[in-house]
């Protein structure tokens, strides 16, 4: 018993233990007795969701650009993995990857035109932009069936068909994947540049960084991990149509990095989370459960009373737990090295 | 003696904001290794020659001849503002332009961003080159922070230090960059005497040092008197006089427009 | 001819609505440097407070769309005051954010209190076709013309001939200066947010007889309104709303004569890439920034 405490605590030491750790608690869950199918299928929305909320969190947190149509590029990436699966036969793995690739591309595409525009015409460019994919959606029915909806299988694997449960863990590994790439890249000359930015364009420039490359390859960087994370959608709910992909995403995704915490890896899980579980949760508390849009009024406060008293995000509170208890614990840490997400290694 | 070749050469650099000509016609050229002070009255156009030769502006005429680290002579003007720092050139800001949320380490690494070869993949795979170069850049950091007198600080947040040692890491940030010339703005606004003493020491010591030549924009006649090797006093954006500290203080132009009026 | 007549008209009454929104956009645009994208659904919100109204009271129309008016200044004001005032010394990152938390509240509002039930909304005149020159024509559409036009030409007055309009300008060009100067910067940004409200009000209850009046009735309106006014150029206060009625007419025009399965997706194509070669739209100019 005290060994294994032991384990745990050199564990917890690094990032990516645990992100691991995390990763295999999120993923033992769907095996718990009693879990219903459709807690799974919660589980699986909010695991889907972070992947997205993580790639906009590079974009917003990190460099400071918003985007309020990435539910598009979401979309492309369950259109385009559904179609290579289902109708060209190939293998998920291979659609995965077209998933990320056409976005990413997609992105750089958009973001060269957009992101010479000044401040908030990416938003409203990116608004468009999701318009008209949208209805690319809707009219392109040789490759999206419009709104008849698209439906698809769980991936096979290895040549092993995979079930719900499976496919739920494929999910999370893929997610504890991305979230290593990220604090990869965010703890090293990359993430530094990103900070640069934010704290002072003239300053960073006059290091050497190059703004418009920055912002462009932040900009693909979340529309390809919007695209993976619809790869993972059609393949777990294993359906899509162009109502799905409205703007209410793109607007969760932004409360999601905000309320979570800015420019912080956890805290877009967080806010992935806090954003597809709140609505279940709020759907069990007595008298609010009887007003249509209770949720949207209780996560629209919340993103206001957090961006007016508590910019830091719930991140921030859920990191102070662990200090407070390593505390208690007698075994104090410096306050640089809890930084935000930035301790470099 | 490579000393008397001349890194920057200004030559005829004008640039106007609606109508107002900031700077005018200015040429002056700074010496390998020179230390060279650029004077002037508030609004002379000081500020504005340094965001042109950096590219903050672009000037509406002239050139800016530098001789770069890799030894090719450039003109300035037909760069890009990122551009400039891998040329050799890099400046530092009036009020410190440092990132608060990061440590003073990752501060300096930011100075190094123009020599780091492995790009996003490399990183976000943690492939063995990337991982090597961190390191590599994390020891340079490591003993430039000795250098300027702040070892084993470099865990420490750079929000909430002094001033002064604000100052001494955005100098320390310059030299990540192995750059051949240092522009300073300001660099003792804000410092108190003792300060802005230990200040001069270290850019003296920086010069000697690492072999580089600082232009310095100035307001402490002191500072600019005691460490520059030649000075150009400039007026509404004019070159008024040019040449050592002892004929600067002699110079009756410079006096009138402006040791004069500030004394 | 009469054909394309008919969509000119079409485009102009659908480029008012967009008008009246993106006017709504750049009052507070300038006035307080942000963006609100809550704008829309805000007049989604009152078009349900006009419906309400109209139910309960069944107060002749004209009289409903001032009363709606009304409570589109005090939604907009408790708005300012409640929330925007409290974020002004945040980052302008936090502002525009500030407003998706908006719409989010307000989405959730609407069916709250008023149900998920879509409601009809009547047309203020409900006279039937008329025949011009062989164009027909909704004598509510050159109601909805009308209003705009006038409308916009009074504001347009205010914003150039009076006291209040030169404390708007000035505080678009610069708020600090505007404050030191003894401008009631504050009265200004509340005084934007009412009126700009209350244009986003005016606009959804002209929208509702097309529509329904339902959660999503404001959506393509404040996507347009907004490229509209990234058509004209954020700078100017006439810019949005000249591009607001290019936009309506190119709307129809593709539409009819090209596809209308495709035209938002080439018109936001076309606008996309105009803003490549113009950035600061039709009517707008470009500042040297300042290190």
């Amino acid at each position: 018993m005290q060994n294994k405490r032991f384990n745990l605590k050199a564990l917890l030491g690094s990032r990516y233990g645990q992100y691991i750790l995390f990763g295999i608690i999120l993923a033992v869950l769907p095996f718990i007795p009693g879990m219903t199918s459709s807690n799974v299928t919660m589980l699986g929305s909010m695991v889907y969701f972070s992947v997205v909320a993580l790639g906009f969190q590079v974009l917003l947190g990190y460099s400071g650009q918003i985007s309020l149509g990435h539910t598009a590029f979401i979309g492309v990436g369950a259109y385009i993995s559904g179609y290579i699966v289902q109708v060209l036969h190939l293998p998920w793995p291979l659609a995965f990857i077209a998933a990320a690739v056409i976005p990413l591309l997609l992105g750089l595409l958009l973001g060269l035109i957009a992101l010479r525009l000044e401040g908030y015409y990416l938003a409203i460019a990116t608004l468009g932009l999701a318009e008209s994919i949208r209805i690319v959606f809707i009219e392109a029915t040789p490759i999206t069936r419009g709104f008849s909806g698209f439906s698809a299988r769980y991936p096979i694997l290895f040549g092993i068909q995979l079930t719900k449960q499976m496919t739920f863990v494929l999910m999370v590994a893929v997610l504890i994947g991305l979230m290593i790439i990220v604090y990869n890249f965010i703890n090293a000359s990359t993430g530094r540049a990103l900070a640069a930015m934010r704290s002072s364009e003239a300053a960073a420039q006059a290091m050497g960084i190059s703004l418009f490359k920055y912002k462009l390859m932040t900009f693909a960087i979340s529309t390809a991990f919007a695209g993976m994370a619809g790869s993972l959608y059609m393949h777990f709910f294993r359906y899509s149509d162009p109502t799905i992909w409205n703007s209410g995403i793109s607007l969760n995704l932004v409360v999601a990095c905000i309320v979570g915490g800015m420019a912080s890896i956890e805290g877009a899980v967080l806010g992935a989370a806090f954003v597809v579980l709140m609505p279940e949760i709020l759907k069990v508390v007595p008298i609010l459960n009887r007003f249509h849009g209770a949720p949207f009024v209780v996560s629209g406060v919340v993103i206001i009373l957090v961006l007016l008293y508590y910019p830091a995000g719930l991140i921030h509170a859920a990191r102070k737990l662990p200090a407070m208890l390593k505390q208690l614990a007698g075994r104090r840490k410096p306050a640089a090295e809890r930084g935000v997400g930035h301790d470099s290694h | 003696m490579t000393a008397t070749e001349s890194v920057l050469k200004i030559e005829n650099l004008s640039i106007s904001f609606g109508g107002l000509k900031a700077v005018d016609g200015l040429s002056f050229s700074i010496n390998e290794q020179e230390i060279y002070g650029l004077i002037g009255p508030n609004g002379a156009g000081k500020t504005t020659v340094f965001n042109c030769i950096t590219k903050f502006y672009s000037p509406d005429t002239g050139a800016a001849w530098f001789k770069t680290k890799q030894g090719k002579d450039v003109n300035l003007i037909d760069y890009r503002v990122h551009d400039i720092v891998g040329l050799g050139m890099v400046r530092t800001f009036q009020n410190v332009e440092l990132i608060k949320e990061l440590s003073i380490l990752d501060n300096l690494l930011i100075g190094a961003h123009s020599l780091f070869k492995h790009g996003l993949f490399a990183q976000a795979l943690r492939l063995r080159r990337a991982v090597a170069e961190e390191e590599q850049f994390k020891q340079k950091a490591l003993s430039i922070l000795e250098y300027i007198g702040l070892g084993g600080r470099g865990h420490e947040l750079a929000g909430g230090q002094p001033y002064g040692t604000l100052k001494r890491i955005e100098l320390g940030r310059t030299l990540m960059s192995d750059p051949k010339l240092i522009i300073l703005d300001e660099p003792a606004a804000g410092l108190n005497d003792t300060e802005t003493r230990e200040l001069a020491q270290l850019i003296r010591r920086i010069r000697d040092d690492y072999g580089c030549a600082v232009l310095l924009v100035e307001h402490d006649m002191a500072l600019v008197m005691d460490i520059c090797d030649r000075i150009c006093a400039i007026s509404f954006g004019k070159k008024l006089a040019e040449g050592t500290p002892a004929e600067i203080r002699r110079n009756q132009a410079v006096q009138e427009a402006y040791l004069g009026k500030d004394d | 001819m009469q054909i394309f007549f008919q969509n000119v008209i079409g485009g102009i009454e659908a480029g008012s609505l967009y008008a009246l929104a993106a006017l709504g956009l750049v009052l507070i645009y300038r006035t307080a440097k942000m963006s609100n994208f809550a704008q829309g659904t805000i007049g989604m919100f009152n078009a349900y407070i006009a419906y309400f109204i109209l139910a309960k009271t069944g107060l002749p129309l004209p009289v409903v769309a001032v009363l709606t008016v009304l409570a589109a200044f005090v939604v907009g004001a408790v708005i300012e005051l409640l929330i925007m005032r409290k974020a002004s010394s945040s980052t302008t990152m936090g502002k525009p954010i500030l407003t998706l938390g908006l719409i989010i509240i307000f989405q959730g509002l609407a069916p709250m209190i008023f149900g998920p039930i879509p409601f009809q909304f009547p047309r203020f005149i409900q006279n039937p076709a008329m025949d011009i020159g062989g164009v027909k024509m909704l004598p509510n559409t050159l109601f909805v013309i009308a209003v705009t036009v006038v409308l916009v030409g009074v504001l347009f007055y205010i914003l150039q001939n009076t006291k209040w309009g030169l404390a708007v300008r000035v505080t678009a060009a610069n708020e600090t200066t505007a404050r030191l100067m003894g401008v009631p910067t504050r009265m200004v940004s509340l005084g934007a947010w009412a009126i700009a409200t209350a244009l986003g009000a005016l606009s959804a209850i002209m929208v509702a007889p097309l529509t329904s009046v339902t959660v999503s009735m404001m959506e393509t309106i404040h996507l347009n309104s907004f490229i509209a006014a990234i058509l004209g150029g954020f700078s100017t206060f006439h810019g949005p709303v000249v591009g607001a009625f290019i936009l309506g007419i190119a709307n129809n025009l593709i539409s009819y004569y090209i596809s209308s399965k495709w035209v938002v997706a080439i018109l936001y194509s076309c606008i996309l890439a105009f803003t490549i070669f113009k950035p600061q739209g039709l009517f707008g100019k470009r500042y040297v920034k300042k290190v």
